[in-house]
């Protein structure tokens, strides 16, 4: 779902902190040092606090996407901050794909770091392995067994010419130019945009990600067993680790958190808007083929959706709340359709220069959302844009959720842990999605 | 108990069953209408803001859900019945036990205020507030009106009648002579 978002007042706190010692000027040195909050990446400001638990007590390992947190968006892109400020996820990041890891750490503010991490499979690892431990896991355990893995979320390219082979497919968001291209009517919409574009092209094929997040996860379990005040031996003990383990144990590896018999699995952000349904049908086969459960479909492109194999569900995206209007006006939703669109649509803003910043839940469009919910007994669940939005933000949309449960059936796919969120970022979470949410507005019938 | 009598007996009971039903359904209509109108009333900022389309569905649902709350209602109050019938308790006690029963329709009557969005009863209805209450908490407190509780008495009494006869065909009751003064007492 598209992320990118205009830079105002983004990384407001910067000023007057001092740079702290920075992890990734030498990873390896620093591994077991512990976290701490101050700057990331060259000069990116990062500071993670406590929210309010995403309620999924009560969430079995077959309610999957349907309970809590549905999935981590983004390969929970908003625990970036507090990724690259923990020393031992540092280290492993630089171990498994240095190349990028030496990008990452070189981008000056934190709001385009956490888009650049978006999708990635070391940062996919961390959020794993961090929510098992928050749910009561024991520190390098790691096991998908446990059942209480998330869900991940893969914003795909499918392959036009070989849509089942999946060392073609690519693992990418597309940035900001490419969510626009991609959200104008008519033309563009059809053609492989992404593929002409260096982000989508750079981007990981799906073995490839899936090798570096089961290399991630191994490193972990080998050094966290070493205590924190042994950096060299917990180095040593991860880099054994990684030297013992094969690309195809990796990818068993992370296919056993992509598998609903432990509570994960996959939802499929299709970004190929020129995929058509049986491309789709054969990408998920061939995941299904290695074992990796495939939850469900979205798109912003509906019509893909017509024809996905039984078992798999089809989630229409909408940008903010107006589309969703816009659909039960034009008389496009069905009874029981599934829906994501972005929670920041709901909310208000208030205060920020001399009142204190206050974030609240619009009554007019909260109670217009729960009237076409109930008429067409909609499934609808919510995302945010992690790297735009306010903790308070956060917290009052967890509130939301967990005060009406039966409103949000799908779940909330919060890209960062359960009860976590960075707090340098700013605004309501829209991101690049207010411009297309302002499109909607434009385009809502007038009665 | 001849045939006629006991056909009477059960014609009486069932017209005094479909009476109490009847006037759950009115209770329970009035009572979350109530719930829903009273605090519109002293809320017209509140109101003003309300989309039409949901002040719609309120109109539609508040009797919908009335309706199925009473339907629902229907086996625990035989229920309660059969259970008074076999372990009596006082009027008041019973009255007590069918209050506590139907009480399920504050529960109605909360979920409906929450997907309403309406501000808790201690908010002040602010126009420059906009957001919605996510701490609201309502006064809500519901006892069965006079017609339910006489209602209520017919059947119990109705109930009784069938069970002091079955008891003792002899039983010489006020119940029986009221509500069932065609019942001729077998010859000793």
């Amino acid at each position: 779902m598209g992320s990118d978002a205009s830079k105002d007042q983004r990384n407001q706190n910067d000023t007057g902190v001092q740079r702290a010692g920075s992890v990734q000027d030498d990873p390896q040195k620093q591994a077991g040092a512990g976290a701490s909050a101050g700057f990331v990446g060259a000069t990116a400001l990062s500071r993670t606090g406590d929210v309010s638990k995403i309620d999924d007590e009560g969430k079995t390992k077959d309610q999957g996407l349907d309970a809590g947190q549905s999935y981590g968006h983004g390969a929970f892109m908003g625990a970036a901050g507090a990724f690259m400020q923990d020393a031992m996820w540092n280290s492993i990041f630089a171990a498994v794909w240095p190349e990028e890891h030496k990008r990452i750490t070189e981008i000056k503010d934190l709001h385009t770091m956490i888009l650049q991490l978006e999708n990635n499979p070391v940062l996919a690892a961390y959020g794993e392995c961090k929510t098992l431990e928050a749910k009561g896991e024991k520190k390098g355990d790691a096991n998908p067994q446990s059942g209480k893995v998330v869900p991940q979320e893969w914003d795909v390219w499918i392959d036009p010419i070989e849509p089942g082979n999946l060392s073609k497919c690519k693992i990418a968001h597309g940035n900001l130019q490419t969510t626009i291209l991609q959200n104008l009517p008519g033309g563009f919409k059809d053609t492989a945009i992404g593929y002409n574009r260096a982000d989508v092209k750079a981007a990981k094929s799906a073995p490839q990600w899936m090798e570096l997040f089961g290399k991630a996860v191994m490193m972990y379990r080998g050094g966290a067993s070493v205590p924190d005040d042994k950096a060299k031996d917990r180095m040593d003990a991860m880099q054994k680790s990684l030297s013992a383990t094969t690309a195809d144990q990796a990818i068993s590896l992370c296919a056993e958190f992509l598998n609903k018999k432990n509570g994960g699995g996959l939802i499929l952000d299709v970004k190929s808007t020129y995929s058509k349904p049986q491309d789709i049908n054969t990408f998920i086969d061939s995941l299904k083929s290695k074992g990796i459960d495939v939850w469900g479909v979205g798109t912003f492109r509906h019509t893909q959706l017509d024809g996905i194999e039984d078992g798999v569900r089809r989630v229409k995206f909408f940008h903010g709340l107006q589309g969703v209007k816009n659909a039960a006006d034009n008389k496009e939703l069905k009874s029981g359709d599934h829906l994501m669109f972005n929670a920041g649509s709901l909310l208000d803003q208030s205060g920020g220069w001399i009142r204190e910043l206050k974030f609240g839940v619009n009554q007019s469009s909260l109670q217009e959302l729960i009237t076409i919910q109930k008429t067409y007994d909609l499934n609808i669940g919510l995302y945010v844009q992690e790297g735009d939005i306010d903790p308070k933000a956060v917290e009052v949309i967890v509130k939301l959720f967990n005060r009406m449960p039966w409103l949000f059936r799908d779940g909330f796919a919060y890209g960062n842990i359960s009860g976590k969120a960075e707090q340098s970022t700013v605004g309501r979470g829209m991101g690049a999605q207010e411009k297309a949410n302002k499109i909607d507005q434009l385009n809502q019938k007038v009665f | 108990m001849d045939a006629a009598t006991q056909a009477l007996l059960d014609e009486r009971a069932a017209e005094s069953s479909k009476l109490l039903d009847g006037a759950i359904r009115l209770d329970f209509r009035s009572f979350l209408g109530r719930q829903l109108e009273d605090r519109l009333r002293a809320r017209p900022n509140f109101l003003a803001r309300t989309p039409t389309v949901t002040r719609i569905s309120w109109r539609k649902a508040v009797n919908a859900e009335a309706d199925r709350a009473a339907e629902k209602m229907a086996q625990p109050v035989r229920d309660l019945r059969v259970f008074l019938g076999a372990s009596p308790r006082s009027e008041a006690e019973e009255t007590a036990a069918l209050a506590k029963t139907l009480g399920e329709i504050v529960e109605v009557a909360r979920r409906m205020l929450i997907e309403g969005c309406f501000p808790g009863d201690d908010k002040a209805d602010r126009a420059d507030v906009t957001q919605v209450d996510l701490d609201a908490e309502w006064a809500l407190a519901y006892a069965p009106s006079p017609p339910v509780v006489w209602a209520w008495r017919q059947v119990r009494e109705l109930d009784e009648v069938r069970n002091q006869l079955a008891d003792d065909p002899n039983a010489d009751t006020f119940e029986i002579r009221w509500h069932l003064p065609e019942y001729v007492r077998p010859k000793k």
